[in-house]
């Protein structure tokens, strides 16, 4: 029975891939004559894709096109090396291929690949979405149906592959934003002791509203995770002496490097040429940066140069000093901004790391969703280009922090840290914007560098509404009963 | 500025080098005539356009700066595409910015039209007290390796018009004696032959207009 079945085999035992045409593409992988030259059941791409899965496979094998038959590609060895650039990967990851390809690049089980909606959980969930690819087929299948109530999935036409056929998501639902959540509200949900109650409620209303501006130094504490949230007043206090103590031991040991250590030490004599520069160059028209002497500027400095100390494998590396400065501006005390700070970075860290490997992810996965929320936007950006998405590339570095107005970064960021709907609630607000922008680039024309134009310059007020149209879109997607 | 005038010949161009060598300062001193010492750290890419006048004919620069960071170069010469100019930027006191030209002109070339214009660019003689780079030895490197050369100041505003002139002239020499063949200039977006009426869509946009 193929129900439920998958492909598995080595890539070197593949001989020959045939390419066939019927209205859609579908591959027919052959194996090697060990294996009696076993042809196995092809894989269907009814959305397209299979030149990408191919140029995919091209990184691990070389495909020749037979003499005789241009459909039929042999396939044999190549001894490239297997790590790839960022432009590379990105090129042909569009479907998350390469993920699965690199944790297991000889050995791979191709079934998964044509699950599409085990892509679709990736992009939505994060990373902790690996575990689903264990559940069965089916059940897969129901919970995406549960989720997405538009989708439309067809698990007959192709025994042990779902296809996902239509995804509608109906009309744009209003949606209104709540009030911010005050002191009032904020208080009637903490016990006598401290520890705050009805937690999930309380974030539901922070995600629908968030919170106001004086209420912020508390709350962000709690969202962030600095303050454990069953926490009582007094355990708050213990943890925030001994936090202080810790900040105040990393801040004296880069503040203790002689100038004979520093001119022995080029990568902690980068890190902080770099924090200066940065400094300098963060915000200075916000009140709490502004002008040359202003305290805003040192404390920025000393955290970033303490975050150095605290985590020296990745240092400093441009574009932190933007995920610290509203933090910093809202806790007003650097050992506060620096722990909040510190647990932010544990979801933005991968961002920066050399090999930038959480750009590339979330890259990824905007294209799946995007390919499923709208294929012909996905298909005619692909057609110019700019199919990589690289002109969001700012926005998913740095959280839109260019892109809007503070005070909408500082309301956009609490209500991302209260992990609603989804771990990847930023790529829905990358798909808001691109919805709003593509009537114009499609309409227009535009090409690859119309487009990233047209991105780069998605900035300032002109960008609040779009955190109401990725409420909408989030809303058309996980069913109205948030707001 | 004239962006809503009507123009012949769209150039896009592209701002290179280390990080800190104030290439968003040469931009916005030719865009805008601003100067600015606490200018954003460039993350991925900015944009800005001028329309100039060369000769009998009117030219947009659509100029196109970007992040000097190492670590951001694989996104970044991602943006060269199309690119027909380039003004490689370093710092006339920083010896370090100076030694990573080669690098930057490879990435040029391996991401970039082959014959796209080059100007090395020494910026900040502003601060002619701390020059660690000699002119001689770049002006020697930018003939030895086919580049346009000149040393600029975007805060005294020294040079910079000069610069990006001369780039978008070359561009247009090359242009028009076909020593580019039309085929492999993806690069150059040629106007319709009638100059364009005033308000290009493009320039509709609200958010152009913040700038």
């Amino acid at each position: 029975s193929r129900k439920g079945s998958r492909l598995f085999f080595r890539l070197s035992d593949l001989a020959s891939v045939r390419v066939k045409e019927e209205g859609w593409s579908y591959l027919v992988f052959t194996l090697r004559d060990r294996n009696m030259g076993v042809e196995l059941p092809a894989l269907h791409f009814h959305q397209g894709g299979s030149e990408g899965f191919l140029d995919c496979l091209r990184k691990y094998m070389l495909l020749t096109e037979s003499t005789t038959d241009a459909s039929l590609l042999q396939v044999s060895p190549h001894s490239r090396d297997m790590s790839q650039s960022f432009e590379n990967l990105l090129d042909d990851a569009t479907f998350g291929l390469i993920t699965r390809f690199s944790q297991d690049p000889v050995t791979t089980t191709l079934g998964g690949f044509s699950r599409v909606t085990n892509y679709l959980f990736d992009a939505l969930r994060g990373p902790d979405a690996e575990l689903l690819q264990q559940r069965p087929v089916g059940e897969v299948a129901d919970l995406l149906n549960e989720a997405i109530p538009g989708l439309d999935i067809n698990q007959q036409e192709e025994p042990g592959f779902e296809v996902i056929t239509r995804i509608d998501l109906g009309v744009r639902p209003t949606v209104r934003r709540r009030e911010p959540v005050g002191a009032e509200e904020w208080n009637t949900n903490m016990d006598p002791e401290g520890r705050m109650r009805n937690i999930s409620h309380l974030k539901q209303t922070i995600f629908k509203g968030g919170l106001c501006h004086v209420l912020r130094k508390e709350g962000w504490k709690f969202l962030l995770g600095y303050f454990p949230w069953e926490s009582t007043q007094e355990e708050r206090s213990r943890l925030t002496r001994r936090k202080t103590d810790e900040y105040f031991r990393m801040k004296l040991q880069w503040k203790s490097v002689s100038e004979e250590q520093e001119k022995h030490n080029s990568m902690f004599r980068d890190h902080r040429s770099l924090i200066e520069k940065d400094v300098n160059r963060t915000d200075r028209t916000n009140t709490f940066y502004e002008g040359p002497d202003n305290p805003g500027l040192i404390l920025l400095h000393d955290v970033l140069m303490t975050y150095c100390m605290y985590d020296f494998d990745l240092g400093y590396v441009q574009g932190i000093s933007d995920l610290l400065s509203p933090i910093l501006y809202v806790m007003e005390n650097e050992v506060d901004a620096f722990w909040c700070f510190v647990s932010f970075m544990d979801q933005m860290h991968q961002n920066f790391e050399e090999q930038m490997q959480g750009m590339k992810t979330q890259l990824i996965q905007l294209s799946t969703l995007l390919r499923l929320l709208d294929l012909s936007f996905w298909n005619y950006l692909g057609a110019q280009d700019s199919g990589h998405l690289y002109f969001c590339f700012r926005w998913l570095l740095i959280r839109f922090k260019r892109e809007l107005s503070f005070p909408d970064v500082l309301r956009l960021w609490e209500v991302m840290w209260t992990g609603l709907p989804c771990q990847n609630f930023h790529l829905l607000v990358c798909c808001a914007i691109l919805d709003s922008e593509k009537h114009q680039i499609m309409e227009e024309q535009y090409g690859f560098n119309e487009i990233l134009k047209v991105c780069v310059l998605t900035f300032g007020v002109y960008v609040c509404v779009h955190l109401y149209l990725s409420l909408c879109v989030c809303a058309r997607l996980v069913g109205s009963t948030l707001y | 500025m004239g962006s809503d005038e009507a123009y012949n010949f769209v150039f896009k161009v592209v701002l290179i080098g280390e990080s800190g060598v104030g290439k968003s300062n040469l931009l916005s001193r030719f865009t805008k005539n601003e100067f600015n010492h606490d200018s954003r750290t460039t993350i991925g890419v900015e944009f800005s356009t001028r329309t100039i006048q060369l000769k009998s004919l009117i030219i947009k620069a659509q100029i196109w700066d970007t992040a000097g960071l190492e670590r951001y170069r694989a996104i970044t010469s991602a943006y060269y595409r199309g690119a027909v100019g380039a003004l490689l930027v370093y710092d006339i006191t920083k010896h370090l910015t100076y030694e990573s030209v080669e690098r930057w002109l490879k990435e040029l070339y391996d991401h970039a039209d082959p014959h796209i214009v080059v100007m090395l660019v020494g910026n900040k003689t502003d601060l002619g007290s701390e020059r660690s780079v000699p002119t001689e030895d770049a002006k020697d490197f930018a003939e030895k390796n086919g580049l346009l050369f000149l040393e600029t100041s975007a805060l005294e505003s020294t040079n910079v018009e000069t610069a990006f002139q001369n780039v978008l002239g070359e561009i247009h020499r090359k242009v028009s004696s076909k020593e580019v063949t039309r085929g492999s200039i993806s690069a150059v977006s040629l106007s319709s032959p009638v100059p364009r009426a005033a308000g290009d869509p493009e320039e509709k946009k609200p958010c152009c207009r913040n700038l």
